[in-house]
């Protein structure tokens, strides 16, 4: 089947999943997730290997827009009230899946290189499903602001965290790139992002100033983010830290922000459909039995450290109890940034990639699966999910 | 107010951020030298191999090379006893599987990814011609993240030798792994005559235990680790396995292990107290143990255990172009 014939099929799919999806209670993207399962090459193989490999630009241009959506958070007003808080959370929450998931995986035997590097891949949140659960169900509140905020501070923390310990496994094989290169590598790798992202922010909102249409206002932005992404390929950054900071940047200009927003979120449903039955396709399903106790170990110690840290950085925070009590469990969605990491690992650790890939793939499902659900069940236990867009309750 | 509301604010910033990439770019350090050509001009690898032919030849090699297999791996309590795998014994059928790739050196030993698995771990082995047999892994190349499993067994399984030559240096060639969920295959190049050094072309690097074929679709072998780097060990290739020591046995004042011989492993003597029973019997170092008491040893373990449990003990033993007996006894055993 040729790109073009794919990618239609994919998007009528994607628009029975999400009617599917609503009938039975079920997030928007859990629908899209296992159409996408069913349709790629685990099950049916309607949409193939090739397929998925042609249409690897669509994804991409996906993420990037998404995390620039989340990137417009980061108003420096918004963020001076919740900043500190987000941040002791996220730190707290991230630490905790790391420690419990280190500690299993070492306790179950796996050499000390795969236990850390699992740790470290455990300790990130999705953050295009996340914000897809967010915008299905139109929630607004405290713990969504939270959310949105520890979503992007949390995938900059992982960044970081996995340059750093990849650097120093390096180190310590004697394998691979000089400790000046491994530094150099992180700190090119965060703030030469952020420097693009901000140039490219700062591009976008000198030129939107000049523009009346909406609908060139939709292509600039779109030129804008696809640019910062190739860009950042091409100069060896992170992509995912780029497009936030163009987010970040355009959010603190005194450009059409919400303009601009706004005519970014028309594209959102067929992209985003797309996006998530291709994410669908590429799940390993066949993984899944083959899960064992090394992954169910990690899938559980990844969720207790999650939830169990955010609790205990919550509960002595200002916050209402529902937001306290909700929080951890909306955070446990994995995905894009899991996998890309696992392609990092397979790149600079090839002996021991095998053992990682498997378990985060295997467990990537299944979280992929019931992150969303969760997510969106304490979303409405929190009261910030509008009643009409509730599931109905019969 | 917005944080970039002022033109100066704005235009300070993106002199920052132009500022911070110049430098970024200056300080990147240059890429590392490519290695050396190798004698023999290698053909440049130039086109990126159609992962559908990749495909297409992998599966025709898994079919039909006897020589790609398929792993079983039956994932076994470490404290069973070895002996069990004595007896021909079918795997339960809640056996787990996971599908490895190993191929065949020699008449012995499959070389497979079973470094993951316990040494003693059983095995369910599948050529590529559908024929299964029973195996255990009998070591680990730990520097190679490999590992040899031997067939075991009755009838004893005849193997395809190993016949095909190493490949030309430079020869081009792809890794293959169609069961890897988003990578299938990696462009290499051969380098050396053993097949040793690995280049990849591609920017996804071989996995460990990825069988490795010509354009042509010949198995060149399989994808090992040296110091941490992918290289690939070709059929034929000599495989030297770590060795491996039974605990000392005082009461006879020898220690046994497993070593690399001319015709496989082989149990030797790898240390002999001074003063103990083995020692004024006239046991060396390096003394190779055939049979315990009549029995053929073709296991350290099953030697190790027979010697932990006898008061006296007939080693005959091989030692350059001589075999003898020599009895031990333990009540001769002299103080450490």
């Amino acid at each position: 089947m040729n790109a073009l014939l794919s990618i239609g099929l994919i998007l009528l799919a994607a628009l029975i999943a999400g009617h599917l999806a609503q009938r039975i209670r079920l997030p928007e993207v859990t629908g899209y997730l296992v159409m996408g399962a069913l349709i790629g090459p685990a099950a049916l193989d309607v949409v193939t290997h090739d397929n998925l490999e042609a249409l690897q630009l669509l994804s991409e241009v996906a993420l990037g827009l998404i995390l620039f959506s989340i990137g417009t958070i980061f108003e420096a007003g918004t963020f001076r009230a919740i900043g500190p808080r987000v941040a002791a959370i996220t730190a707290a929450e991230t630490a905790g899946a790391f420690v419990l998931v280190v500690t299993a995986m070492l306790l179950l035997g796996l050499p000390g290189a795969v236990a850390v590097l699992l740790g470290v891949i455990a300790m990130e949140t999705a953050p295009a499903t996340t914000l897809m659960v967010i915008r299905e169900y139109d929630s607004s509140g405290p713990l969504t602001d939270s959310l949105l905020a520890l979503l992007a501070i949390n995938n900059m923390i992982v960044l970081v965290t996995f340059g750093l310990v990849s650097a120093m496994l390096m180190l310590v094989t004697g394998s691979g790139a000089s400790a000046y290169a491994s530094a150099h590598a992180i700190v090119w790798g965060i703030f030469g992002s952020i420097a693009l992202g901000v140039l490219a922010g700062l591009l976008l909102d000198a030129w939107a100033r000049r523009v009346k249409e909406p609908g060139e206002l939709m292509t600039l932005s779109i030129g804008t983010v696809l640019l910062t992404v190739g860009a950042a390929r091409a100069l060896g950054l992170s992509p995912l830290v780029a497009s936030l900071a163009v987010g970040a940047t355009i959010a603190n200009a005194p450009a059409q922000t919400e303009l601009l927003a706004a005519q970014l979120r028309r594209t959102d449903p067929p992209l985003y459909a797309a996006f998530f039955v291709l994410a669908g396709a590429e799940l390993p399903v066949a993984l899944l039995p083959q899960i064992g106790i090394t992954g169910l170990a990690y899938a559980v110690m990844r969720s207790i450290g999650k939830i169990g840290g955010t609790w205990a950085a919550v509960r002595r925070m200002p916050l209402p109890v529902p937001v306290r009590r909700q929080l951890g469990w909306c955070l446990l969605s994995s995905s894009s940034l899991a996998i890309g990491l696992t392609i990092q690992v397979r790149h600079q650790f090839p002996a021991i990639a095998g053992q990682v890939t498997a378990v985060v793939l295997a467990a990537v499902i299944v979280f992929e699966i019931v992150g969303p659900i969760l997510a969106r069940s304490a979303l409405i236990r929190a009261g910030e999910v509008p009643r009409e867009s509730q599931p109905l309750v019969s | 107010m917005p944080l970039l509301a002022s033109r100066r604010t704005r235009v300070a910033s993106a002199t920052a951020s132009v500022a911070v990439l110049a430098v970024g770019l200056a300080l990147k350090p240059a890429a590392p030298a490519a290695p050396p050509p190798s004698e023999t001009p290698a053909p440049i690898l130039q086109e990126v191999v159609d992962r559908r032919e990749a495909d297409a030849v992998f599966r025709r090699m898994r079919d039909t090379a006897p020589q790609v297999l398929r792993f079983a791996a039956r994932l076994t309590p470490v404290d069973v006893p070895l002996a069990v795998w004595s007896d021909w014994e079918p795997l339960p059928p809640d056996t787990r599987t996971r599908e490895r790739f190993g191929v065949i050196n020699g008449a012995r030993f499959v070389l497979g990814d079973v470094a993951d698995l316990d040494q003693g771990a059983g095995l369910r082995v599948t050529l590529g011609d559908g024929r299964t047999f029973e195996g255990r892994v009998t070591s680990r190349f730990q520097t190679r993240g490999l590992g040899t499993v031997e067939v075991i067994g009755a009838p004893p399984l005849d193997l395809p030798p190993a016949t095909r030559a190493a490949p030309a240096a430079g020869t081009a060639a792809f890794a293959a792994a169609p069961h890897e969920p988003s990578m299938v295959v990696a462009p290499v190049l051969l380098a050396g005559f053993t097949g040793r050094e690995l280049l990849t072309t591609s920017a996804l690097a071989p996995l460990r235990g990825m069988p490795v074929f010509t354009l042509q679709g010949e198995l060149a072998g399989i994808v090992a680790v040296e110091g941490g780097r992918p290289c690939v060990l070709t059929i034929g290739a000599a495989t030297e396995p770590e060795p491996v020591d039974a605990p000392p046995e005082p009461r006879f004042g020898l220690s046994l292990g497993l070593r690399a011989g001319p015709d496989g492993n082989a149990v030797v003597v790898t240390a002999v107290a001074p003063g103990g029973a083995a020692a004024r019997a006239g046991l060396r170092v390096n003394d190779v143990v055939s049979a315990l008491d009549g029995v053929e040893v073709t296991r350290l373990e099953d030697a190790a255990e027979r010697l932990k449990r006898a008061d006296t003990a007939a080693l005959t033993i091989v030692r350059g172009s001589r075999t003898r007996t020599i009895r031990l006894s333990s009540q001769g055993r002299s103080t450490p």
